[in-house]
């Protein structure tokens, strides 16, 4: 495998953003790709430096991909810059320009991520369903069905950052607005994926597991015991993700030590 | 131009390898012409970006730039070390237009390094002629035999090129290697040596004498001495490309 650091210039953001790519060494056949997004106080550091990601995408013949994606909750700020255009349609056309190797199908393209970055999964999967054929979103919902104001705090000013104030959910913020819309429009429907830990507050599922069953989606929810709101979870949540959901058949390895 | 540091495994050093690359802005179509740009004794993968403007001269190039770290191994493969020819002729070359929109043709391939590494591109143009169509040297250190006598401060050439006498009849030596692919009738390929001296290049009389061999063999060669600015040329024959 080999671990790439790229600085990737954005016009939509006007900005240089740092990404982490993994790809095999010998592409013999376009990649099927996983892109992975952080927590809100995380970078594109965190899935390498906390998890056996490597290790996972390369027994699994993979490309992964993980942008940066800052403070933006991965969606289109109200008092910031296009992080949702960016991370859907940029990123993705920019990489694929550059490393023809990549699977540009849909039905070999997932994204996942983790707390804010499991909203953004959602929201980035159901806003491009063309692009992703599965979410993987652990430890988060729909971040955007909330009323947020600016109360002095550090927290309601980040969340007014992105969303303004008010509740944005009936937006294309709202994940169960993205999903109402899409079932309207009859889909393509990503598969999804849920995680959470059992001992995290939003261990039942922050309030989506019924909301899904009742739209034409393959949703699951897993509860994994014994774990919150931490990376021992969502290292074992991203292998349950690609083996048990995804499917994706291992392949002969070599290590290097 | 987007920058990439890659850190990849190299089967053929067997060793674990970096590798920074500038791609085009995405204004520019691929395939992409490759330029791959070796470094000096005691560089590394960053040299060029660090030491040179060579992002700006060829940010509009369509070209990639790519650029190895091979230790201080003269890019041969080495007496007792890593076999970095190999890694450069075969693998590199290989990983790259596996990952990335390249040309696969020989004259969208360009090889250059300085000092060192100019000694590298030729050494790895005459080695794989149907690889490379073009070799630039600037300032190269062309004949790595005199460091038997000038030592080097930290690197011992029988690790690097085996005794002497071995030295002398083999590729390494760039003046038998020129003869030896000029005789060889399965290589038609014949790379572009482009020897670029400035005014305080220690191996003048070496490149003059490279240069010689290789006209005499019938390469495409030209010698530049006392070039004020190598990265001028080195631009223009990319730009060329």
């Amino acid at each position: 495998m080999a671990m790439m650091e790229m600085n990737l210039y954005s016009e939509v953001l006007d900005l240089e953003i740092p990404v982490s790519v993994i790809l095999p060494q010998n592409p013999d056949h376009p990649l099927k790709t996983i892109w992975l997004y952080h927590g809100s106080t995380g970078d594109h550091t965190l899935w390498l430096r906390y998890t056996s990601l490597e290790r996972y995408v390369r027994e699994r013949g993979l490309a992964a991909v993980i942008p940066t994606g800052h403070k933006s909750l991965f969606t289109n700020m109200v008092h910031g810059q296009n992080y949702g255009t960016f991370l859907g349609e940029e990123l993705v056309a920019r990489l694929r320009q550059i490393f023809p190797c990549l699977s540009a199908a849909r039905e070999d393209n997932f994204v996942c991520g983790l707390s804010n970055g499991a909203y953004g999964a959602f929201r980035i999967g159901l806003r491009y369903p063309d692009t992703f054929s599965a979410i993987g979103a652990f430890s988060g919902g729909d971040t955007a069905d909330q009323y947020f104001t600016d109360d002095g705090t550090y927290r309601g000013r980040r969340h007014v950052i992105v969303f303004g104030e008010g509740c944005p959910a009936e937006s294309e913020h709202g994940v169960k607005y993205l999903a109402r819309k899409l079932a309207k429009q009859g889909g393509p429907y990503p598969r999804i994926y849920h995680a959470a830990g059992a001992l995290e507050p939003s261990g039942s599922g922050d309030g989506l597991t019924g909301f899904f069953k009742e739209l034409p989606f393959e949703y699951r929810f897993e509860v994994f015991p014994g774990v919150g709101h931490e990376w021992r979870l969502w290292d074992q949540a991203v292998l349950r993700y690609m083996d048990d959901f995804l499917k994706l058949k291992g392949i002969k390895t070599r290590y290097y030590v | 131009m987007d920058w990439m540091h890659i850190q990849m495994q190299s089967e053929a050093a067997r060793t674990p390898l970096p590798l920074d690359v500038l791609v085009p802005d995405r204004s520019q179509k691929g395939p992409y012409k490759a330029v791959y740009l070796l470094h000096d004794i005691a560089g590394n993968n960053t040299s060029w970006m660090r030491q040179t403007d060579i992002e700006k001269r060829l940010s509009d190039a369509g070209a990639v730039l790519i650029m190895p770290s091979c230790l201080n191994s003269f890019y041969v493969n080495m007496y007792y070390g890593y076999d970095m020819l190999d890694y450069i002729t075969q693998e590199l070359v290989s990983v790259c237009e596996g990952w990335l929109s390249l040309d696969a043709r020989r004259e969208a391939r360009l090889i250059a390094g300085i000092g060192m590494g100019g000694y590298g591109a030729v050494r790895a143009a005459l080695a794989a002629p149907q690889v490379f169509g073009t070799a630039v040297s600037l300032d190269g250190l062309l004949d790595p035999g005199r460091f038997y006598e000038e030592k080097l401060p930290a690197v011992s050439m029988e690790d690097v090129l085996g005794p002497e006498g071995f030295y002398r009849r083999s590729p390494n030596d760039l003046l038998f290697a020129a003869r030896g692919l000029a005789h060889d009738p399965q290589t038609k390929a014949r790379p572009e040596i482009v020897l670029v001296s400035s005014p305080q290049d220690a191996f003048r009389t070496e490149a003059t004498e490279l240069h010689d061999e290789l006209a005499t063999s019938g390469f495409p060669v030209c010698l530049l001495q006392d070039a004020e600015n190598g990265l001028d040329i080195l631009t223009e024959k990319v730009r060329a490309m």
